[in-house]
């Protein structure tokens, strides 16, 4: 039964002043109220601490930790140890979530006795003044694509692949589906936009433009961690079976 | 007229690291990925030269009888244009094989033949993922 399940939203934050109480406002409006927000502050250097904790001191919901700058993973990882929720998911802390989004994927999830987890479309808003990314330029479709850190995926799958990878710089949350589902997790997808992604103008996905090579080297990875392997096609020479 | 050929982008991208080439099909999720002589092979392929050079350039980098070279070149250049991840190039490459980049990027070793290795395990989370850059060409779609 998810109906009741407590549900933990994880958001690290970095330099975000101006718009993570929006963030932490969208998750504390959700129409399912079993919810827990831990904020991740890692090492902002404005006022981003100050912030949230006038915003969200009285908020039982609202749990605020303050960290030395590690990286988006390794403050992710720590609202992952934190969590006390039976699922999991995150939010970046220029996001919001529409306010059905956790009640529709614990509902797919309820609905769905041969899946363990499930994420959704992002929609990706330019903000006033900001530039629009060049990859968005080229290709306005990608403006609603699958948003890996949407996932709705059990606490205890997530810490038994030791959370995400602190050692990449990008692809990060890519590796993360990709690990789970080698662990054997089934995921599936909500084919509906459940996460609206701010672009500001100093986002990080305005760098972009390296993921092929964050791609490849998190399959890089998976094959070297020597993964069950699909079709084997060729594997003895030209003259070889195939198949 | 010898046939040269290229790497069928943008639909498949592809990096040589430690000797290992590892292509991905971002058009159906799938990847590919071959080490040593058939990396070097790759990679020789997609940098312009055509079968006969790379029978040369394989048979020289591993010190292997061409003959049994060329049959597996053969072999090897089909299979890789059956699976779409080469095809011709309409013109012979504007510079020469830069031969000591090609060797920087496989180190030579035992000969073994020329095959590539294909994966299908990850195709539902590649075609996942949210943000691609490619070139003017604009982005494959699903099939």
């Amino acid at each position: 039964m998810t109906g009741a399940a407590l549900v933990s939203v994880v958001i690290p934050v970095y330099d975000r002043a101006h718009c993570v109480t929006d963030a932490v406002d969208s998750v504390l409006a959700q129409t399912h109220h079993e919810i827990e927000c831990l904020v991740v502050d890692d090492g902002s250097r404005d006022d981003t601490l100050a912030v949230l904790h006038a915003a969200f001191g009285g908020e039982s919901r609202v749990r605020v930790f303050a960290r030395d700058h590690a990286g988006v993973s390794a403050a992710r990882n720590h609202g992952i140890a934190q969590a006390e929720g039976e699922y999991l998911t995150f939010l970046d802390s220029d996001d919001l979530m529409v306010e059905h989004r956790i009640e529709r994927q614990l509902a797919h999830l309820s609905d769905h006795a041969d899946i363990d987890a499930v994420l959704c479309r992002g929609e990706h808003v330019v903000m006033s003044g900001a530039p629009t990314p060049p990859w968005l330029q080229r290709n306005p479709d990608l403006s609603q694509a699958y948003h890996h850190t949407s996932i709705l995926v059990p606490t205890a799958r997530v810490r038994a692949i030791g959370g995400f990878d602190e050692q990449l710089a990008i692809g990060e949350d890519f590796d993360l589906v990709v690990r789970l589902v080698a662990a054997g997790l089934r995921l599936d997808t909500i084919d509906e936009v459940l996460v609206r992604s701010r672009i500001f103008g100093d986002n990080v996905t305005y760098g972009i433009d390296d993921d092929f090579s964050g791609l490849l080297d998190v399959v890089r990875r998976h094959v070297a961690r020597d993964q069950p392997r699909g079709e084997r096609v060729g594997r003895d020479g030209p003259d070889a079976p195939h198949g | 007229m010898p046939t040269h050929y290229r790497a069928n982008g943008p639909r498949f991208v592809d990096e040589t690291i430690d000797g290992e080439a590892l292509i991905m099909d971002m058009l159906k999720g799938s990847y590919y990925s071959c080490e040593g002589a058939s990396a070097y092979a790759w990679n020789a392929l997609t940098a312009g030269a055509s079968a006969s050079d790379v029978v040369e350039l394989v048979a020289a980098r591993y010190d292997v009888d061409a003959t049994r070279v060329e049959r597996d070149v053969g072999g090897f250049v089909a299979h890789l244009v059956d699976e779409e991840l080469l095809v011709e190039a309409p013109d012979s490459p504007d510079e020469p094989l830069d031969r000591s980049a090609l060797d920087a990027l496989v180190p030579s070793g035992d000969y073994g033949a020329l095959t590539v290795e294909k994966f299908t395990d990850l195709a539902d989370v590649i075609l996942l993922d949210p943000v691609h850059d490619v070139t003017d060409a604009g982005w494959p779609h699903r099939a």
